[in-house]
């Protein structure tokens, strides 16, 4: 017995980077039968395996990090790597899986609130898609072979399309715009490596980079960045891609938003880092030229989404604005293209993954409870929603990038960036965006703490009269499933900043140490 | 206004982009171009030995690149999910009265619900449309093209043809079932089972990865399936599963994606 389970340990630590989406993949696909079976049961199973996958995500990390050379390479199939497909993992992409297994778990249970009274088709598909959003994201961040990437792709946008479209009424024409926008996006992807395949004759990444470095001269380079830059930029809802976003983000189901706000466009992002500088390599001259491009669009969307955030009073467009601006200072991290900038980039990628969770995760609660999403309607929210107003707060204060949450320091991290390569104008950039993010942010954090106290139908009054003495009593401000993920969100935004240091030390600058 | 000109200011850019960039792609069929030289060699050498299938593209497609296979069932499978939970599922009632929607409800600017005359939609697919001339030549077409079917399945390691080529053609028959006999149809399933059955044929698929992980190889590894047959044998049989599978999924997705639609049709009938 014993013996069994040390085989079976050691059989799990070799196989660490397939079982990350292969169990929660598994799951999804098994997750109908089992609703069918027992509503419940299709949702623990998809909820354990995801918190298997945020394990396994944990350990991999770690294993990573003791490895040689910091990289492990899975073969799937036992075919080696230009001829097969390879999982390609180094500390930053694991790291970041582990964070996209963490949201979805949370969101996950988070979930099961809003899912308790439907029938089992609709719970377990909605698991499914869940599951599958997740397995496409990891996915994405972990492969090591340029069409797998695009697979994984088009896995989570189906799946991301399908948890928009269930939000309501207002989500099916959102979801709709998304899924054109979207399949332009893929087919933008699918244009560049199909270039880049008639160039090398590979699609394999680490292969094709080794290839490329003497083709950095064919015009086709030139092709192959906007085709990048294009479908990286429409699915990480890049300032002039961005038209899908507030509305997909706004009416998606508000157990799904999180994840998809949180986690969905920061793939993209990552896999745009990968490509220009691990890939293609920021010495050529093509590539300065790209990722400049990138760093412009990135500072006029900080400018664009601040704007914009200033001018809604649905908090979730808000937030869906302000993403555009996070995406922003991502893009503007690449664009500065040093060593300083892409760990910046990077560790806001991580940074704004938690802030946006968290204040989506509040958001969904308020809706959840209240049925409102109009910041007007917040007055004196903290007396009756104290924990939920809490990951606001830190949200906004991280938004802000007041220290000692996260958002200071990967903004730090961008101004010594642009310090180092005298680029004024994107600190001045920076600022300004900060500034009004203090704007907008500081109006919520207004309306929750001093606006006088607002009239709302609440939920669990209502839930008190129709079953009178038989109401069941609430100690807590939103069900506990609910309340949890926003509490470890909100603690979440500040252990981002005070752990920063070792991110950046242990994994951020290990990885990157190689490309500049 | 402005905003279309712009618009078609980017698109002949890019088009004209694109179109140039064509030059400096290699020729078709150019055996000295460089996609030709990496590892299509490689493929076109080893790929009856490694895979034990005569055709390189289902070795390719099946075996070398059969990770990728998966995900594509996967996407099929999500594409019916979301076209059954969207379509089929029957919403709340006070939202079934809505949908007499005389009136067309403007959302963003788009029109959303237009206002169907249902009186129109009346004996499309719902009500069975055979009569004896459709009814007798569809006995004679389905079970045949069911043992096509059959016949691309089996052979699909072997020449062209597979699992989602044989999903599709099963499901023809099914369709046809349903389409001229409707509710009467002997063979139907519903929507949501179509659905849960498309899930576990991706998963039968899945789970030929894990029969060769439990036994000690990577995922995916036909070669260490737990099989007493040889190597070249074990390669057929996993190809043949993975198959399999894929032919469920496709076939049940097809079938799902038909019955959400005639269930919404149901809908708007009853309003």
């Amino acid at each position: 017995m014993r013996h069994d389970r040390e085989v079976l340990l050691i059989m799990i630590m070799n196989h660490l980077p397939v079982l990350a989406v292969v169990v929660p993949l598994s799951a999804a696909l098994l997750s109908l039968l089992l609703s069918r079976i027992n509503k419940n049961l299709g949702k623990a199973v998809v909820i354990l395996s995801l918190v298997f996958a945020f394990l396994d995500a944990v350990g991999l990390t770690a294993q990573v990090l003791q490895a040689e050379g910091h990289l492990i390479r899975y073969a799937m199939g036992n075919w080696d790597a230009p001829i097969g497909i390879e999982f390609y993992v180094d500390p930053i992409n694991a790291l970041l899986a582990c964070f996209i297994t963490f949201i979805a778990m949370c969101a996950s249970i988070y979930s099961l609130s809003f899912l308790k009274d439907r029938e089992w088709l609709q719970s377990g598909g909605y698991y499914t898609l869940i599951a599958l959003l997740t397995v496409g994201l990891v996915g994405m961040t972990l492969t090591g072979d340029v069409f797998n990437l695009y697979v994984y792709l088009e896995i989570s946008s189906l799946s991301c399309y399908g948890l928009i479209a269930l939000g309501g009424k207002r989500s099916i024409p959102a979801a709709f715009r998304y899924l054109l926008i979207g399949t332009i996006g893929a087919s933008f992807y699918l244009l560049g490596i199909g270039l880049m395949y008639a160039m090398t004759g590979s699609l394999n990444m680490a292969d094709m980079g080794e290839l490329l470095q003497s083709q950095m001269d064919n015009p086709l380079m030139y092709l192959v960045c906007a085709s990048l830059i294009g479908a990286f930029g429409i699915k990480m809802a890049q300032f002039p891609f961005h038209a899908w976003q507030p509305d997909a983000y706004a009416y998606s189901h508000p157990g799904a938003s999180p994840l998809i706000s949180g986690a969905m466009s920061k793939v993209p992002a990552l896999a745009m880092i990968r490509f220009f500088f691990f890939i293609f390599g920021v010495q050529n001259l093509v590539i300065v030229d790209a990722t400049r491009l990138i760093g412009i669009l990135g500072a006029l969307g900080m400018i664009f989404g601040s704007v914009m955030a200033l001018n809604q009073t649905d908090f979730r467009r808000m937030l869906a604005y302000s993403s555009v601006a996070q995406l922003g200072y991502i893009a503007l991290g690449i664009g500065i293209g040093n060593l300083y900038g892409v760990t910046g980039s990077y560790l806001h990628i991580l940074n704004h993954l938690f802030m946006k969770g968290g204040l989506f995760f509040a958001i969904g609660a308020i809706q959840y409870r209240f049925g409102i999403v109009n910041i007007n309607q917040f007055g004196q929210l903290h007396k009756k929603m104290p924990f939920t107003c809490f990951t606001i707060t830190m949200g906004a204060l991280a938004m802000v990038g007041i220290p000692p949450t996260g958002g200071f320091f990967s903004k730090w991290y961008l101004m010594m960036g642009a310090m180092d390569k005298h680029l004024y104008i994107y600190m001045a950039v920076l600022v300004l965006s900060s500034l009004l993010n203090a704007i907008y942010f500081l109006r919520v954090l207004e309306k929750i703490f001093i606006a006088p106290e607002a009239r709302l139908a609440d939920r669990f009054d209502k839930e008190a009269r129709r079953d009178g003495a038989a109401a069941k009593k609430h100690f807590l401000e939103v069900p506990a499933v609910m309340l949890v993920p926003i509490v470890v969100f909100g603690i979440g935004i500040v252990a981002m900043g005070i752990f920063n240091s070792q991110i950046v030390e242990f994994v951020a600058q290990t990885a990157l140490k190689g490309v500049f | 206004m402005k905003y279309k000109i712009l618009t078609l200011v980017v698109l002949i850019i890019l088009c004209g982009a694109f179109c140039a960039g064509t030059a400096y792609l290699p020729e078709i069929g150019d055996p000295q171009s460089v996609p030709n030289n990496h590892i299509s060699d490689y493929y076109i050498e080893h790929s009856e030995e490694d895979t034990a299938s005569p055709n390189i593209v289902s070795g390719t497609l099946a075996d070398y690149r059969g990770y990728d296979t998966m995900y594509e069932t996967s996407v099929m499978f999500v594409s019916g999910l979301v076209v059954t939970l969207l379509l089929a599922v029957n919403q709340k009632k006070d939202q079934q009265k809505k949908r007499k929607y005389d009136v067309t409800e403007k959302v963003m600017g788009a029109e959303l619900l237009r206002p169907v005359e249902t009186s129109k939609l009346k004996g499309i697919m719902n009500h069975p449309f055979g009569g004896i001339i459709i009814d007798v030549s569809a006995r004679l077409i389905v079970p045949f093209s069911m043992m096509y079917a059959m016949y691309v399945l089996a052979a699909g390691e072997a020449s062209p043809g597979g699992g989602f080529q044989a999903g599709a053609v099963l499901a023809l028959g099914m369709v046809l079932g349903r389409l001229m006999k409707g509710e009467k149809a002997s063979f139907k399933i519903p929507g949501a089972v179509a659905v849960l059955l498309a899930g576990i044929g991706a998963f039968f698929y899945v789970f030929t990865g894990w029969l060769s992980l439990f036994n000690g190889g990577m995922f995916l590894e036909y070669g260490a399936m737990p099989f007493p047959i040889s190597y070249h044998h074990l390669h057929e049989a996993g190809i043949f599963m993975i198959e399999a599978g894929v032919t469920l999924c496709v076939m049940m997705t097809i079938v799902g994606i038909m019955e959400a639609l005639l269930k919404r049709e149901d809908f708007e009938e009853k309003d």
